[in-house]
């Protein structure tokens, strides 16, 4: 029902956008080129990047021609050899100027004789030609003439494709995303060649012009959801996009949660994989994450690598992160209600020497826990802040002062010591970073709960953290999907992977359509017969 | 509308039926005989609950509290209509006191009751916010681990060899009469009867009538039998004095659980077992209450009324009982009678009747109509 | 003695005087009965027609 309401208001199309943004600001490009590149010069402040060059060409160097780049988002060398080249020099030796002799219209002339470029459109609004200017596009104007050409030269810096460094895995592809918007897309185009993988980029922000671009597969993704995301982005009203994170914000379902609804990755296999189960990635130009949408609470648990590695193993790794995930939140609100009200449910000889630990110290369990998990916490925010240089003292006070020190100074038990580093070290199996954070606030929760009412309380957090869980959802799919609700034949990816060979339709949640994924016959031994040549061979 | 598919149709009808059932025993007054008393209640209930069903089919779209309006028309109807909003509230009031005894006598002694009924019905309350396809939703996820414990706790037990089948014989050592008192009403309504509730929700499940024939009658079978093992393994465990004595009789039993000397006081499964399911039937009542009131006061969204009946329901927790073995006394000797056999038993008997002759004579009108022309 | 059939369901009432709770509700339910007949039907016209329009 509600989802229904959602997607009443879903009508504003891509082109309703595209016709906006035109009709902004259509101030057309003067025919006298000194006009237009001091229109530039004024409109950019002079900016000392900005590079403009006028010169003469033609027989008898009738024609004026302006040109102007951005230095350092253009290739120099580019502009240099297949723009001013041409222009200036080809334009005389060859026989082009009998062509323009013959045809009066030089711009024409140009266009088809001389640009020797792949990517070359035609401008007439300035709007447009600061567009294409800013984003490394080399500007070409004719005396004479009320537009002009956008060359692509586009050559800039960059980060070349690294190794990701937040999702790691041992097997699987080692590449990943880069700051560079262009560079992403052929990365996802690389594996899927397939003309269903659609792109559409809108740019959002009215002072960055950023491009955020939308990929998913056509006949695949649910149009409701494509439009859903595609409406929410066009609703944005902001003056700058510097990360995907801004988008994400703005995007999701329900504010009020500490559990992300949108899923981020470095990964392209990931970003893949995604794409071919029906979701949809947003790309944010200038930055390595791109957004997955829908998410659900169970894909913050998968990684990458569970589907490179084989089933069983990955099976036993998932439910290591359930198990961790399940540690992460309540070791140390188990530890408080146990030692606080349960001391009975403990084997005498572990109370008694967790008795005898406790003696000395000072506190209330609940302090000493909380005490020693906020060390902890700002032990691992120093730690991803600090320079590289300093890690080594950071390590020595968390392991030596922290840890031993505090203990023989009496201050925290030594269990405790032990429960935050499993806490920690469990906390970080999970293999999403925003959603390790979501658990470790909740564990806070949880330990006050517990001090106050013990296992009950525990419980009653449990039982509310679920409720909450089951009330988002992400673009309209329950977050607990497919859990709850249930789907029977899409828990083969939720505590267990089944082999690939298994793995027959795509998740039912997501999307409907064209939901069989493969039709491959389970693997088995060669039969008989074929197999005769083999033993042949081990008779001689 | 909000709506409930068939599984989570099932998984909350079995926490319905279970409820506390689990951790209070059933049928205790029949001692040892209480399977048999078991056994009994499951038919009889098998046989209400398809009469409840028979009533949603001769009503459709109609959900309990509309029946009555619908065929005893309003002067009469809805003045009984009422009266099912307010059991539910009353019953609502004896889960909270449930709870209340319980964690107060077991895991958390030092604590006011009053913060533990405030804290449990914060949950609910919040839950009654997110509605029923929330409360559903944790139903299928809490659901298995809820039966992965009871399996766990029948594995430990058997293990531990704490079983003594002797414990049961001898068999009918006392007749019939004391295991006829303890079904009707007290056993029969607890948990079987009492699904007339679950008439409230029937028609947000999104199948059609007979999947939800089919789904709650194997759901009371299969509650049925969860039962059955609990009565069967505390009989045998504690034998029948202690089942008779005890509060808890099931929290007797765990405790008696020692594997080797490592695995034992597995009180803490109890208590969770014990928590989650009142838990889930609490949510229910307050809910049908909630919806109840809803539809009889025809306000247009349920969630002005959360607030007003979770206060009501803080003052019945609060009131309801005044010591424990009253509150025993009463969910034995007095509440089957004075408000169960009434609202459970005659009131659905006679709408069934009065719908049937009403059927009858429309058919015959109909009949004489169409002879007529 | 009128406090009696004023908390019907506390339980010392509930087992000295059983019939205490019956009647309790039966006179409350009749009393919220008003508040349904004085709610009149239009009312219910209208939420049913809300119903018919979300789904």
């Amino acid at each position: 029902m509600r989802r229904n309401m959602f997607f009443k208001n879903t009508k504003i199309k891509k082109d309703d956008w595209d016709n906006v943004t035109v009709k902004v600001d259509a101030e057309l490009i003067p025919a006298k080129i000194s006009e237009v590149l001091n229109n530039i010069k004024i409109t950019m402040g002079n900016s000392t990047d900005l590079v403009t060059r006028d010169f003469k060409t033609g027989k008898d160097g009738s024609i004026d021609i302006g040109i102007a780049y951005v230095d350092g988002l253009a290739d120099k060398v580019f502009v240099q050899d297949y723009i001013i080249q041409p222009l200036m020099t080809d334009l005389r030796m060859t026989g082009l100027d009998i062509e323009i002799e013959k045809d009066p219209n030089v711009f024409e002339v140009i266009k088809n004789f001389n640009l020797v470029s792949g990517d070359l459109k035609e401008i007439i609004d300035l709007k447009t030609l600061y567009t294409h200017l800013l984003s490394g596009d080399t500007i070409v104007l004719i005396e004479g003439y009320k537009k002009g050409f956008a060359v692509s030269s586009q050559g800039w810096q960059d980060r070349g494709i690294q190794e990701p460094t937040s999702q790691t895995v041992v097997r699987g592809p080692k590449d990943g995303f880069t700051e560079t918007l262009r560079t992403n897309t052929s990365l996802i185009r690389r594996r899927i060649k397939n003309t269903d993988l659609w792109i559409e980029t809108i740019p959002v922000g009215n002072k960055t012009q950023t491009d955020v671009a939308l990929l998913y597969l056509k006949d695949v993704a649910n149009p409701k959801i494509v439009n859903e995301v595609r409406m929410r982005i066009n609703k944005i009203e902001i003056d700058a996009i510097l990360e995907s994170g801004y988008i994400e914000e703005m995007i999701q379902d329900k504010t009020f949660t500490v559990f992300p609804t949108i899923h981020n990755t470095e990964r392209p296999d990931a970003a893949c994989a995604a794409i071919l189960e029906g979701k949809i990635i947003i790309m944010v130009d200038g930055t390595p994450f791109v957004l997955i949408a829908p998410a659900v609470f169970v894909e913050f648990f998968q990684s990458s690598e569970d589907y490179y590695q084989r089933a069983d193993i990955s099976s036993l790794l998932r439910m290591l992160r359930y198990f961790c995930l399940f540690l992460a939140l309540i070791t140390p609100s188990a530890y408080i209600a146990v030692t606080t009200f349960h001391q009975e449910m403990l084997p005498t000889l572990l109370l008694i020497s967790l008795a005898a630990q406790r003696e000395g110290v000072p506190f209330p369990a609940l302090i000493e826990a909380v005490m020693m998990e906020v060390t902890f916490e700002i032990l691992r925010e120093a730690g991803v802040r600090m320079p590289r240089a300093v890690g080594s003292a950071i390590s020595i006070v968390g392991a030596l002062v922290l840890g031993q020190a505090a203990v023989e100074a009496g201050i925290v038990s030594a269990t405790m010591v032990i429960i935050v580093s499993l806490t920690a070290i469990a906390s970080f199996v999970c293999p999403s970073f925003n959603m390790a954070i979501s658990i470790r606030i909740l564990r806070f929760v949880f330990m006050i709960l517990a001090a106050t009412f013990g296992l009950f309380g525990i419980i009653m957090g449990l039982i509310m953290m679920v409720a909450h869980l089951a009330s988002l959802r992400s673009f309209g799919v329950p977050y607990l999907s497919p859990m709850a609700p249930m789907v029977a034949a899409d828990q083969k990816d939720v505590f267990v992977r089944v082999p690939i060979w298994k793995m027959i339709t795509r998740p039912s949640f997501i999307s409907q359509s064209d939901s069989r994924r493969q039709a491959t016959p389970s693997p088995k031994p060669p039969n008989k017969s074929t197999n005769e040549g083999g033993s042949q061979g081990e008779n001689k | 509308m909000e709506r409930i598919s068939q599984y989570q149709l099932f998984v909350l009808t079995v926490f319905f039926q279970v409820g506390t059932t689990i951790i209070f025993g059933f049928g205790a007054a029949a001692g040892r005989d209480a399977w048999i008393v078991t056994i009994i209640s499951l038919l009889v209930g098998i046989f209400v609950i398809s009469i409840y069903l028979f009533l949603s089919y001769l009503n459709p779209g109609l959900t309990l509290v509309e029946w009555f309006p619908a065929q005893f028309g309003k002067w009469i109807g809805t003045p009984i209509a009422w009266l099912y909003p307010l059991l539910f509230l009353y019953e609502g009031g004896r889960i909270l006191n449930d709870i209340k005894y319980l964690t107060t006598t077991i895991i958390l002694v030092d604590t006011p009751f009053l913060a533990i009924i405030l804290f449990f019905l914060l949950v609910v309350a919040y839950l009654q916010y997110c509605g029923i396809e929330v409360i559903a939703r944790i139903g299928e996820i809490f659901f298995p681990y809820f039966l992965v414990m009871i399996l766990g706790s029948v594995v430990l037990i058997l293990v531990s060899d704490i079983l003594r089948v002797d414990n049961l014989l001898p068999v009918l050592k006392n007749g019939w009469k004391p295991i006829l008192a303890s079904t009707f009403p007290l056993g029969a309504s607890q948990g079987f009867a009492q699904s007339l509730e679950l008439a409230m929700i029937w028609l947000l499940v999104s199948t059609s009538h007979k999947e939800i024939v089919k789904t709650t009658l194997f759901a009371t079978v299969f509650s049925g039998l969860l039962i059955l093992i609990t009565v069967l393994m505390i009989i045998t465990g504690i034998g029948e004095f202690f089942y008779k004595i005890e509060s808890f009789p099931m929290f007797a039993l765990v405790s008696k659980v020692n594997i080797g000397g490592i695995i034992k006081n597995l009180d803490a499964f109890a208590v969770l077992l014990f928590i989650i399911s009142a838990f889930f039937k609490l949510s229910l009542h307050l809910f049908f209450a909630i919806r109840g009131f809803q539809i009889l006061t025809k306000v247009e969204s349920s969630r002005k009324l959360i607030i007003p009946i979770t206060i009501i329901s803080i003052y019945l927790g609060y009131s309801v009982s005044s010591n424990y073995e009253e509150h025993i006394k009463v969910a034995i000797e007095v509440f089957p009678y004075n408000l169960w056999i009434m609202l459970l038993w005659i009131l659905p008997f006679a709408l069934l009747i009065v719908t049937l002759i009403k059927r009858a004579i429309k058919n015959r009108k109909k009949e004489m109509a169409q002879a007529k022309e | 003695m009128i406090k009696d059939w004023l908390f019907p369901w506390e339980s010392h009432i509930m087992i000295n005087h059983p019939l205490a709770m019956p009647v309790f509700m039966g006179i409350a339910s009749f009393f919220l009965s008003i508040v349904t007949w004085t709610r009149g039907n239009n009312n219910q016209n209208k939420s049913k027609q809300k119903d018919m329009d979300e789904n």
